[in-house]
């Protein structure tokens, strides 16, 4: 199978390889005012170009549908890619739908998790992939990132990056391979979800909706494969990404914000806020976006173990719902409302899930 | 920043790293007259070498789970600011970026 055009072929996590990215925007200004003309060309044709990459990144967020890559037959297309510790992306295909399993676990995992998302959305909520219409669902393993003397390490992260999926293998000190917790890869795939949905602006409160859904749908996925009924299921995200430690138990509790880690060495404790009354209001990680969704992700876990049974059955379709109905630019009081709402439908719902949804959102200050 | 005297101007950097998929926030401000000579001149030269003459903001749009990334380089009254993240990060600054990652730690956001 050919590989398919990422945007105009292979990116780079970081731009590397032309002008606009190696000479940032204001030096570029002042090159272009220079008196030798073949720099001021040259610093001027960088500006338009730079110009053009910026265009680019605004449209991904604007409209999430130009960056997807559609898939043969419009159904589950998964293509797996390996950065071979470096950041250009994607990176080789070494692994492509109905392909046999590879050596490496990474890439089996990727691929493997990847359909356990695929198939939660089909079959719950009749969703073909992330943008409803096949979208090929890409991930690239093993992606590096450059230390002080260039030298590539083990990322030590996992992100989305508007078209695909990227995952490192962590420090090995403390954390792993980013692809082993299934939670973590339908995480990454519903920001994708998201996209072509509420695309909730990544910033301050609507950012931590943005980061709620991802977390809400990666664990649903989990528990949905596990079989796990509510009260009885994990509500940890993350827990085999980190190399164990009697500090730490995962990267989130959804259940217990602010205590999947304690006193850690390395990580620290746990930030996030269980209650509106700490929440965060500093410009740290895009106004809090991974630090505030622990308000309504303890909210979730309130109304799914109240309702009783398996989460991705009603609380799961109360959320999915919202995530339509909500904006780029709404906040805790407009999801507080519109899932208030939805429950109230009693024959969809019971008679008990508006007043259940509620009082979820008063336990948590909203 | 560049240039055989500024390496002798007082220097202090503060950098703050936050987010990724862990949403874990780390930092660390350093005085380059209170490191030990290796450091403070490396700390020069990697903030000589950077390219950061100006204050800019620069955030991946339409990424998620990126990590973000907060520098304040003061010197000799000069005071410059880059926000940026880990897929924006000017390609001069990605060694300053490294070394002051590599001493951040814990914080309290």
């Amino acid at each position: 199978m050919p590989q398919p055009a990422l945007g105009g072929g292979p990116r780079s996590v970081p731009c590397r390889s032309s002008i606009q990215c190696i000479v940032p925007p204001y030096m570029l200004d002042r090159l272009a005012r220079s008196a030798d003309a073949k720099v001021r060309d040259r610093a001027i044709a960088g500006l338009t170009r730079a110009a053009a990459v910026r265009a680019v990144r605004a449209f991904a967020q604007e409209i999430p549908g130009m960056m997807a890559v559609p898939s043969p037959a419009a159904s589950k297309n998964r293509l797996v890619y390996d950065a071979k510790g470096k950041d250009s992306l994607p990176g080789k295909l070494v692994r492509s739908e109905g392909q046999k399993k590879s050596a490496d676990v990474a890439v089996n995992e990727a691929y493997d998790h990847c359909g356990d998302t695929y198939d939660f959305y089909r079959e719950l909520f009749d969703r073909n992939s992330l943008d409803g219409s096949g979208m090929t669902l890409i991930s690239t393993v093993h992606v590096g990132e450059p230390d002080q003397v260039g030298k590539f390490q083990p990322m030590d992260n996992a992100f989305w990056d508007g078209a695909q999926m990227a995952y490192g293998d962590g420090d090995g000190v403390v954390f792993q391979r980013f692809t082993r917790s299934l939670d973590v890869v339908a995480h990454e795939l519903t920001h994708g979800v998201q996209s072509f949905t509420s695309n909730l602006v990544y910033r301050g409160e609507s950012g931590a909706l943005n980061e709620h859904f991802s977390d809400v749908f990666g664990i649903l996925v989990r528990q949905w494969k596990l079989g796990e009924q509510a009260d009885k299921a994990s509500w940890l995200i993350g827990a085999e990404v980190l190399v164990p430690a009697k500090t730490r138990r995962a990267i989130r509790d959804m259940e217990n914000p602010g205590t999947a880690y304690v006193d850690d060495p390395d990580l620290g404790t746990d930030p996030q806020p269980a209650h509106m009354k700490d929440f965060y209001s500093g410009s740290a990680d895009n106004g809090g976006v991974h630090l505030n969704s622990g308000i309504p992700n303890r909210a979730f876990a309130l109304v799914a173990k109240e309702l009783g049974g398996f989460a991705w059955e009603t609380a799961g379709r109360i959320w999915y719902d919202a995530m339509f109905q909500l904006s780029s630019r709404s906040k805790f009081a407009d999801i507080q409302a519109i899932t208030t709402q939805i429950a109230a439908d009693d024959k969809r719902f019971g008679k008990d899930a508006k007043k259940i949804v509620a009082a979820a959102w008063k336990k948590v200050g909203l | 920043m560049a240039g055989e005297e500024s390496t002798r101007a007082p220097l202090k950097v503060a950098f703050e790293q936050s987010g990724g998929f862990a949403g874990l926030v780390k930092g660390c401000v350093l005085d380059a007259d209170e490191l030990p000579a290796d450091e403070s001149a490396e700390l020069h030269r990697l903030v000589a070498s950077s390219g950061l003459d100006v204050s800019t903001e620069d955030l991946s749009r339409g990424a998620r789970d990126r990590r973000q990334i907060a520098i304040t380089i003061e010197r000799g009254g000069e005071r410059v600011e880059l926000v940026c993240d880990d897929g924006s990060t000017p390609e001069g600054a990605r060694p300053l970026v490294a070394f002051l990652a590599a001493r951040a730690r814990p914080q309290r956001p």
